[in-house]
This record gives structure tokens, sequence and C-alpha cells, in this order.
């Protein structure tokens, strides 16, 4: 008898400890945001983990984690249920009815949260071969043939392949590759072609827009379609980032000025369906 | 045999054992023995480097990748040292952006005959284009001046190649006109830079005057003789501009102690530097701008895409298309600059 009660006790203090062990573990564990963005370069991405980071760290266990390929961030997506995610909205579209989650803020930028690319090509050299032609772009290889597939342009552009992208850190080393002839063309955000015409008029002259994509939303913050409490309080934290110094930096990095809310997500994404129709067909680069 | 490397390198160690054996007649025997091994082996080995065993082993550091077909263009790909990050870096990029090519690797590090091994390789296999990383691979290329289009990058003295007419490549550093450009989108309210030079950047400087007046910016060139009196030039820098550029110029950064003196000068003056390396980040430099390497790697792949289909570039030496953005923070705060926040989108490394 006595045995039994000391047996019983000793398991009853181990299964005490187990999950004394648990939920501090869990405690312990932060609560991260996981970031995929094939419309910029990966070579940023330790400096925006490292400013994010800084930011987070003021308000408590939370962390900010860049995937590199899109393999590996689509199995966190569909396995991290705790976590947040902030990727390119048409990405997101791409696989949207498949998961339980939802879009909560989508970034802005001069009071705008779509953007459109644009092609531009150098206005002094007439194409007269399409498939000869270097393109610059800053996203990836497979996202830039998708957007120019997409694009509304009286010229082929669905002739043009991958061993023409000439990928680049960013939209304005794309802009001014054709300016200065490391490329025929660029494929460039508006937002960053017209930032051109105020830093460098000359070479904006030089330049003339032959393909426009339709509107896309921006950068989405995305969660569970019933985000927990402590989900909650991060998405507030996000959308509250550009009324701190600390927040602002981050978001600039992003190349974003501020976070909207969400209210109607099938509004919201009835744009953005022709591009990840393209995603979906496995177009290869 | 042509290479006499190995028995060159021999005949000094078995004088040096002689030498240690003199007074010891015993070993005499032993180390006359060891002498005819060594020669044997030394014989064997320059008899398998040098190619002997079989043709394919021609040059003893060429590398093919499991690539393409046999009908597919060839390329060889020489680097001038696959350990230096930069390099290496130029060349993971350049192959996994060349489809549908047989790419073969000259590594030329260690390599004491590199003209002997790139003429061996180009006599044991057929290449429809060469692709040389780095000053050591172009040196040695254009010394053995090959009929195959030349495409190079990561060389600092590229000029010296400009004219060989089937030469293309990538410059080193960013063009005058964008760095030019990126100062003036980070930082609105710089309105003239000051720039020291010596003659071997006039046409650079002559470049970045043109730039800078489409630019509405106010660049003061300071066109320095000598190293000896750059105190001189690097106060006038200092008070004179803005802000400070510093370019590669083997007169102005010929030493740590001018590097370190600049610095300071700019320090006491609250003018920040801009300057075309990162290295020069930890010397102080507000904001450099430098080539992305694996853009440059890139970039060469398409040109050699397009010299090889025989579409050969409007411009034979390009400028790097990437840029690599340093900021330093401490500075900014420091000279209470006015920072263009949105420009923070083309940053690469934060300093703080």
């Amino acid at each position: 008898m006595r045995s039994t009660l000391k047996s019983i006790s000793l398991k009853l203090a181990f299964t005490l400890v187990m999950m004394a062990t648990s939920v501090q573990s869990f405690a312990q564990s932060p609560l991260t945001i996981y970031f995929y963005n094939p419309e910029i370069n990966i070579n940023r991405n330790s400096i925006l983990k490292h400013k994010f980071d800084q930011f987070l760290a003021t308000f408590g266990n939370y962390q900010f984690q860049p995937v590199s390929d899109q393999a590996t961030f689509e199995h966190l997506v569909r396995t991290e249920n705790q976590a947040l995610f902030m990727m390119s909205s048409w990405l997101f579209h791409s696989f949207r009815k498949e998961l339980t989650l939802e879009a909560q803020l989508v970034g802005m930028k001069n009071g705008s949260i779509y953007y459109k690319k644009l092609l531009v090509l150098n206005k002094a050299t007439p194409i007269t071969d399409w498939a000869n032609i270097t393109i610059a772009s800053a996203g990836t290889k497979k996202y830039s043939l998708a957007v120019l597939k997409g694009m509304q342009s009286s010229h082929k552009l669905s002739n043009i392949h991958a061993d023409q992208l000439l990928i680049v850190p960013k939209d304005v080393d794309a802009l001014l590759a054709v300016g200065f002839g490391m490329a025929q063309g660029a494929l460039s955000t508006e937002d960053s072609f017209d930032q051109l015409k105020t830093l460098y008029q000359n070479q904006y002259d030089q330049l003339t827009v032959v393909g426009r994509s339709q509107v896309f939303p921006r950068l989405t913050v995305v969660a569970s379609n019933k985000p927990s409490k402590h989900q909650e309080k991060l998405i507030t934290l996000i959308n509250q980032m550009s009324e701190t110094p600390s927040g602002k930096i981050p978001l600039s990095i992003l190349g974003l000025d501020n976070w909207k809310h969400i209210d109607n997500a099938d509004t919201f994404y009835q744009s953005g369906l022709q591009i990840s129709q393209g995603l979906r067909e496995g177009r290869k680069p | 045999m042509k290479r006499l490397m190995k028995p060159v390198m021999f005949k000094h160690h078995h004088a040096q054992r002689q030498r240690f054996c003199r007074k010891d007649t015993c070993c005499k025997e032993r180390c006359r023995m060891t002498t005819i091994i060594r020669w044997f082996s030394a014989l064997l080995v320059s008899l398998v480097l040098s190619g002997c065993v079989t043709p394919a082993k021609h040059s003893p550091a060429l590398i093919q990748q499991p690539a393409a077909h046999g009908n597919q263009p060839s390329v060889l790909l020489i680097n001038s040292n696959a350990s230096v990050e930069r390099y290496k870096t130029a060349q993971n990029a350049f192959t996994n952006n060349i489809n549908g090519k047989n790419i073969s690797i000259l590594n030329l590090q260690d390599n004491h005959a590199p003209v002997q091994h790139i003429q061996d390789a180009l006599n044991s296999h057929h290449f429809d284009a060469i692709y040389g990383i780095g000053a050591k691979a172009l040196g040695s290329v254009d010394h053995i001046a090959p009929t195959q289009p030349v495409v190079f990058s990561s060389v600092l003295n590229w000029r010296s190649f400009q004219d060989q007419k089937n030469f293309y490549g990538v410059s080193s550093d960013i063009a005058p006109a964008s760095q030019l450009a990126m100062f003036k989108h980070f930082f609105p309210d710089i309105k003239s830079i000051a720039v020291m030079f010596n003659k071997t950047n006039l046409a650079l400087v002559k470049q970045a005057i043109a730039a800078s007046k489409e630019l509405n910016l106010t660049l003061i060139p300071l066109k320095v003789e000598s190293s000896r009196n750059l105190s001189v030039y690097i106060n006038e820098a200092v008070t004179s501009a803005d802000a400070l550029w510093l370019i590669a110029d083997p007169v102005i950064l010929n030493s740590s102690e001018k590097v370190h003196a600049i610095f300071k000068a700019a320090k006491i003056n609250k003018r920040p530097v801009f300057a075309t390396n990162e290295v020069f980040a930890e010397f102080g430099a507000t904001l450099t701008i430098s080539a992305d390497l694996p853009t440059v790697g890139r970039q060469a792949a398409i040109l050699i895409n397009n010299v090889i289909k025989q579409r050969p570039p409007a411009q034979r030496i390009q400028f790097p298309a990437g840029s690599k953005i340093s900021l330093n923070l401490n500075k900014v705060e420091a000279y209470q600059l006015n920072l263009n926040y949105e420009a923070l989108d083309a940053v690469n490394d934060l300093i703080e």
C-alpha cells in the first residue's frame, strides 16, 4: 500500500515538473513574424531582422525571422499556427483559400495600399528583337517573369525568358542600369520611377514606359483568422510602427511609411489575381 | 618538360640535404638513395601534373561542372583565387545564372605558372568564351591573347585592358553619376561635395562634374599632384564643401596614415565622408556605395551569353549594375544630417 502511494506521488511529482517545464518553455518561446518577399532582394534580410528585433524587443518576447526561399516559407505558413507572416499580398492570395489564415494589415506608402509595376525602356534604343534585350529587375526571376507576362503592353512580353533578366538589389539600380547601358529595360515600381524624376531628372527623361501591371496590394501581415490575444497584441504593435523612431526605420527599409488594418479581406483580394494564377500554374522561370 | 617547378624545388632541397650531411659520412649513401627516390618522385609528379598521363588532366586545377550537354557552348572560368570571398561570390553568381553552358573552372590559387596552365586548358578543350575573375586571371589571359571573347570582373586595374578588342567586362566601381545621385537621395540638404584626385582619375572626375551639374550638386575637384602636400588639400576639402567624396585614388589613399588623416579632419570639421568601398565604413565613412558582387557575377553571365551568341554589347566595359550601400547612423546623428528616411529601402548595412 505504502509503495503504491509512493509510486503515485512520484509519478505526480514527475508530471508536475514536466508540466511546469513545458509551460515555462511555452512562455519563453517568442512569437515569431516570418518574412518572405520575392519582390525585394534577399541580401537585405540581415538588416531587416536586426532592426525589427530591435523594435520588437522593447515590447515583449517577439522575433522577426526572414526566410530566403519560397518553399521553406510556404511550409512554415502551413505548419506554424502560432506565428505571424509578412509576405507579398499576391503570394498570400495564391494559397489563401487553402488556409485558415487571413490578411490583417497591409503596407502603405504615400497614402496608398496599392502599387503598380512598370516596364521602362531607354527611349534612345528602339527594340527590334524582344528576345535579345536585358531587363534589370529587383525581384526574383520567377516573380519578375510572372509580372511581365501579366502586363498590359502593346509589345509581346510573353517572349521574354529568364536568361534575359538581370537581377539587381533594388529598383533604383534597375532604373539607373538602363540609363548607363547595363540593361535595355527595367522592371520597377511606379513609386521608384516617380522617385527617379525627383532624384535625377535627366535619367528619368531618357526612359519611357512600355508596360504596366495591374495594381497589387502592398506587403501584407497575415495571421490566423481568429488571432489569439498574444497575436492581436503583436498586430497592434506592427500597426503602430510609424509612431516610434525605432519602428520607423524597419518600416522604411521595407519601403513603406505606414500600415493599414484590413477590414474586408475578400474585397481587398480582388486585386492580384492574375499574377497569382500565373504562379500557381507553375510557370518555370 | 616545360614545367620545371618540381625539379627546381628539388634541387634546392637536395642542396640543403647535402649541406646538412656534410660532416656525417655514414649517412652519405642513405642520403644519395633518398635523393634518387626524391628525383623519381618529383619526375612522376611532374609528369602527372603536366598531363602526360591523360590529356584530360592537362591542367591540374581544371574542374568541369556537371553541366549541360556535349553540343552546348563551353566556357572557361578562371578564378584568380577561389578562396577569396569576393571572387567566390562572383563565381557562384555566374555559375548559377549561366544556363545551358559547359563550364570548366580553373582556380589559380597558389598557382605559380598561371599562363602555362591556362594555355594547357585552352589547348586541351575547345572553349567558346573565357570568364576571368580578378587581376591574376585577366593578366594571364591577356598574356596568351586568346582568340575567344574574354569577359572579366573584379579587376581593379581594368583600364589597362579596355583597348583589347575581344575583352568585355564589369568595372570595379559604381558609375560616378549613380554614386552622386545616391548621395543626394540620402542627404537632400548636401549641396556641395569635394573630391581629391590624382591625374589617373581625371576622366572619372570629369564624368562626375558633368553628372553633378545634372543633379544640381556642386562638385569641388581638388587635383593632388603629390601625396606629400596632401594635408593642405584635406584641409581645403573638409572646409570648402558640405561633404567629402573619397574615390579609389592611388595617390590620395596610398597609406593608412593618410586615410586616418582624412577621416580625422572630416570628424573635426563635422563633414560626412562618402566612399566607394565598404572598407571605409570602418574608418568612419557616413555612406559607402560599392558594387554588389552577386550582381557582378550575374552581369558577367549575361555578357558571356551575348558574346557567345555574337551579340556584343554596345559598351564593352560596363559599370556594376547593383549597388551595396552601408550607412553609418552614428555619423548621421553626430553631424546632424538631414537623412531621407525613404532612402532606407536601399540600404544593405546600418552601422549604429
